[in-house]
């Protein structure tokens, strides 16, 4: 038997042709299927929430894929999709399939919708990890995020000064931080200036000026009075060493003796924020207008900035700059899902790439943002450095309903050079604003149909992002009116104040600014409700808290003072004892020089006296 | 449900002793069993849907090793390619992820047409595949050796049994000859 034949079984080759057949065969049977779970398992990954399609149909041949009943739940509101479309139909490269590359060419999406309610929840209970890890993200920026409450309570009872304990005041730990420097400084001083006693060389020098000034040629002869020039000189040359050694000391005390003076000058500081920091703890109320902006729409801001962090989460993750291999969570399975890592670049087509999409968007209704848009964007893809041009996308509304309803929707993604810049800009006239809880407020307000806008800017680390609604005609519904007068300063008083502040307010402004890091930005609220309700309330109860601010001054100041009198004492030692032991011997020490100098001059006139 | 997974079990059971008493006691020399065996392992070790695995297949048919012996080496080594995922999936991280000198071939493999759905660039399908790799000829030389033993005591006792000859009498058998070494 030959070495082939024995090692070979040809027997087997039909049946294996056979398999193979049948493998393709399956293959093709399931591939719809397997499009269908491929899509809602990556639309679910990157969601954070399922991800539902009806049907796939791909064509190879044809390269079409068209996907029917896609369905994406909104990961803050399981009940609620993100987006429903009837159907999406797609142009695809085959080439780039055997690499694993998927390039869409052309996609239309018919019968989009959002916000559509959902038959059963869409939360799914095991996220992705890279989700899970960035909506903890978002959480815990969100509980960072300080929303003070209207409470006017502390002005009430007697403001219990004990509860600010002189270990929490920054300005006591700077005082007896700067205490402690001011002596090591003087400690250093003292040690550079030991054992450097100016005043003898000062004073021989000035005993030898004196001498000079006495010499005469006659008796001294014309040798004498070159070895006197000559003490002279090096006397001099004394001096000169002498003035370097406490210009060097000056210069390097001068700098320390600045920075305790700027300490001192912080000191005043740290007590203003002591201040501010005791007046929290005693939980008394903020009556600046972004302070109570923040307390009345601080909680809405959070629900609207929570989904607009995670988004952008989701395209710094899914859309990065650079070429940087990638890591990403392997595809679901029984086995260990691992680590799956991509390689962008060489020379390939980018993992995933719309070229173009056209969506029609259709809003339902009856109210005058009701009618049909159309959205367009480009260039979408997982590998913008390697497809080279940002995604944009554009909307616009092509036919309405009734009314003058408007959608502008202008963005730029650019992740294609190693610096993110993204910008976006939305505007929606007419949308159906909602009806939301106020904070302090015993009721809510309707804000009815109105302007919404948003505006994101982000250049590398940095974001700028701010969020408008506008409502001209809101309506105030108040759960419960007081049916007695309530009690100054009960916090049902203050609901009625506000209460009373709001009413008349139809038109209604609120702004969130989000700036900083992306990962976790800096909330402002304003709104031009809380400018009116600081106002009511600093009418009413400005006296009050200007009496409590002062209490609370003299306490903190009385707290301080001892310490921060004795590092400005330490401070001020230090500062006197560098004018006297080395500003004093320097004023001397030139004296002495300029006087030694003048007779040398004069000597030095003499015919016959050789000044070395 | 519980009677329905303890069903599920028990005929797991079932094939596995099936395919050790097919493998153990076939025609084939020990070698042939064995060259199964090590070859099948690849099945239970590496993740199952692979490219990788279609072309194993695709050699236990062609290549005159046992197909039983295969089938043995694949449910024998399922339980342990879970367990050892853990391990495959460190292995594949030392690859992969930190740059290395065969950071080229992964990226290489990973464009390449066709090749690049062999998921190579997944941390535990490298990782198992290139444990497989490592374990195949230990496998193969333990799975030879234990072979001969049994055959040279156990089988000499139970090949006379009722059960065994009405099995190898069987239809069934006939089919399976078709692949047997």
């Amino acid at each position: 038997m030959s070495g082939a034949a024995r090692w070979l079984r040809w027997r087997a080759l039909v049946p294996l042709a056979l398999v193979l057949t049948l493998v393709g065969l399956a293959w093709v049977l399931l591939l719809d299927r397997a499009v269908e779970r491929g899509v809602e398992a990556a639309g679910t990954a990157v969601v954070g929430a399922r991800v539902d399609l009806a049907s796939a149909d791909l064509q190879l041949a044809e390269g079409a894929v068209t996907l029917r009943g896609l369905a994406v739940t909104n990961p803050d509101r399981p009940m609620q999709n993100l987006l429903e479309a009837d159907e999406l139909a797609a142009d695809i490269a085959v080439g780039p399939l055997l690499s694993q590359r998927v390039v869409v060419e052309r996609l239309s999406a018919r019968g989009v919708r959002f916000g559509t309610a959902r038959e059963t929840s869409g939360a799914i209970d095991r996220p992705s990890a890279a989700s899970r890890a960035l909506r903890q993200r978002v959480d815990a920026w969100a509980t960072g995020i300080r929303i003070p409450a209207l409470s006017v309570g502390g002005l009430q009872s007697a403001v219990d000064l004990a509860r600010v304990a002189p270990d929490s005041l920054r300005s006591l730990q700077a005082a007896r931080a700067l205490a402690d420097r001011a002596a090591a400084v003087e400690s250093e001083f003292s040690q550079q200036l030991a054992g450097l006693d100016p005043g003898p060389r000062i004073d021989s020098a000035r005993a030898l000026a004196s001498e000079l000034q006495r010499a005469n040629l006659l008796t001294l002869g014309v040798g004498g009075a070159t070895a006197m020039v000559g003490r002279a000189r090096r006397s001099l040359d004394g001096l000169a060493g002498l003035d370097r050694t406490l210009t060097t000391i000056d210069a390097a005390m001068r700098g320390r003796v600045t920075d305790l003076e700027a300490g001192v000058r912080g000191l005043a500081d740290a007590r203003a924020d002591d201040v501010r920091w005791a007046m929290g703890q005693l939980d008394l109320p903020v009556l600046e207008g972004p302070e109570v902006s923040t307390a009345m729409f601080g909680d809405l801001a959070l629900q609207w900035a929570r989904p607009v962090l995670f988004w952008l989460g989701v395209i710094d993750r899914y859309l990065p700059p650079g070429l940087d291999p990638r890591r990403l969570a392997g595809s679901k399975r029984a086995r260990r899902e691992g680590t799956t890592v991509h390689y962008p670049g060489g020379g390939a087509d980018p993992r995933f790439l719309v070229e173009r999409a056209d969506l029609g968007l259709v809003l339902g209704g009856a109210g005058v943002a009701a009618g049909a848009y159309a959205a367009q964007l480009t260039g979408l893809t997982t590998d913008p450095a390697i497809y080279g041009q940002p995604l944009r996308i554009l909307a616009g509304r092509t036919e309405g309903a009734t009314g003058p309803a408007a959608l502008e929707l202008a963005a730029v993604v650019d992740r294609v050079s190693d610096a993110t810049r993204d910008s976006v800009r939305a505007r929606a006239r007419g949308v159906a604003l909602p009806t939301v809880s106020v904070g302090g407020l015993d009721g809510q307000v309707a804000l009815g149909q109105g302007t919404a806008e948003l505006e994101v800017a982000r250049e590398a680390d940095r974001l700028d992002l701010r969020w408008r609604v506008a409502s001209p005609a809101v309506e105030w519904i108040r759960s419960e009116a007081p049916t007695v007068r309530p009690t100054r300063g009960s916090q049902a008083w203050v609901a009625d104040l506000m209460w009373r502040a709001v009413e008349g307010i139809r038109d209604v402004e609120i702004e969130m600014d989000l700036v900083g890091d992306p990962r976790a930005p800096s909330l402002a609220v304003r709104s031009n409700v809380g400018r009116a309700v600081a106002q009511s309330l600093r009418a009413e109860l400005g006296r009050e808290v200007r009496r409590v601010e002062a209490d609370v001054r003299a306490h903190v100041d009385g707290l301080v003072r001892v310490e921060a009198d004795a590092a400005e004492a330490r401070v001020a030692a230090v500062r006197d004892q560098l004018a006297d032991r080395v500003g004093v011997p320097r004023e001397r020490l030139a004296a002495a020089e300029a006087e030694l100098r003048a007779q040398l001059q004069r000597l030095a006139r003499i015919p016959g006296v050789r000044i070395p | 449900m519980r009677v329905r997974r303890d069903t599920s079990i028990v005929l797991t059971i079932v094939k596995i002793v099936q395919s050790l008493v097919r493998a153990l006691n076939s025609d084939g020399t020990p070698g042939q069993v064995a060259a199964g065996i090590a070859l099948g392992s690849v099945f239970g070790l590496t993740p199952l849907v692979s490219l990788h695995n279609l072309a194993m297949l695709a050699a236990i048919m062609l290549l005159n090793v046992s197909v039983p012996g295969a089938i043995l080496g694949f449910l024998v080594f399922m339980p342990i390619g879970f367990a050892l995922d853990p391990l495959f999936d460190a292995v594949g991280s030392g690859l992969l992820l930190e740059p290395n000198a065969l950071t080229p071939l992964w990226q290489a493999i990973y464009h390449a047409p066709v090749l690049s759905w062999s998921h190579v660039n997944n941390t535990v399908t490298l990782g198992s595949l290139v444990g497989w790799a490592v374990l195949a000829w230990p496998i193969f030389f333990a799975a030879r050796w234990g072979v001969a033993r049994y055959r040279a005591t156990i089988y000499q006792r139970i090949r006379s049994w009722t059960f065994v000859r009405s099995v190898q009498a069987s239809k069934v058998y006939n089919v399976y000859r078709m692949f047997r070494p």
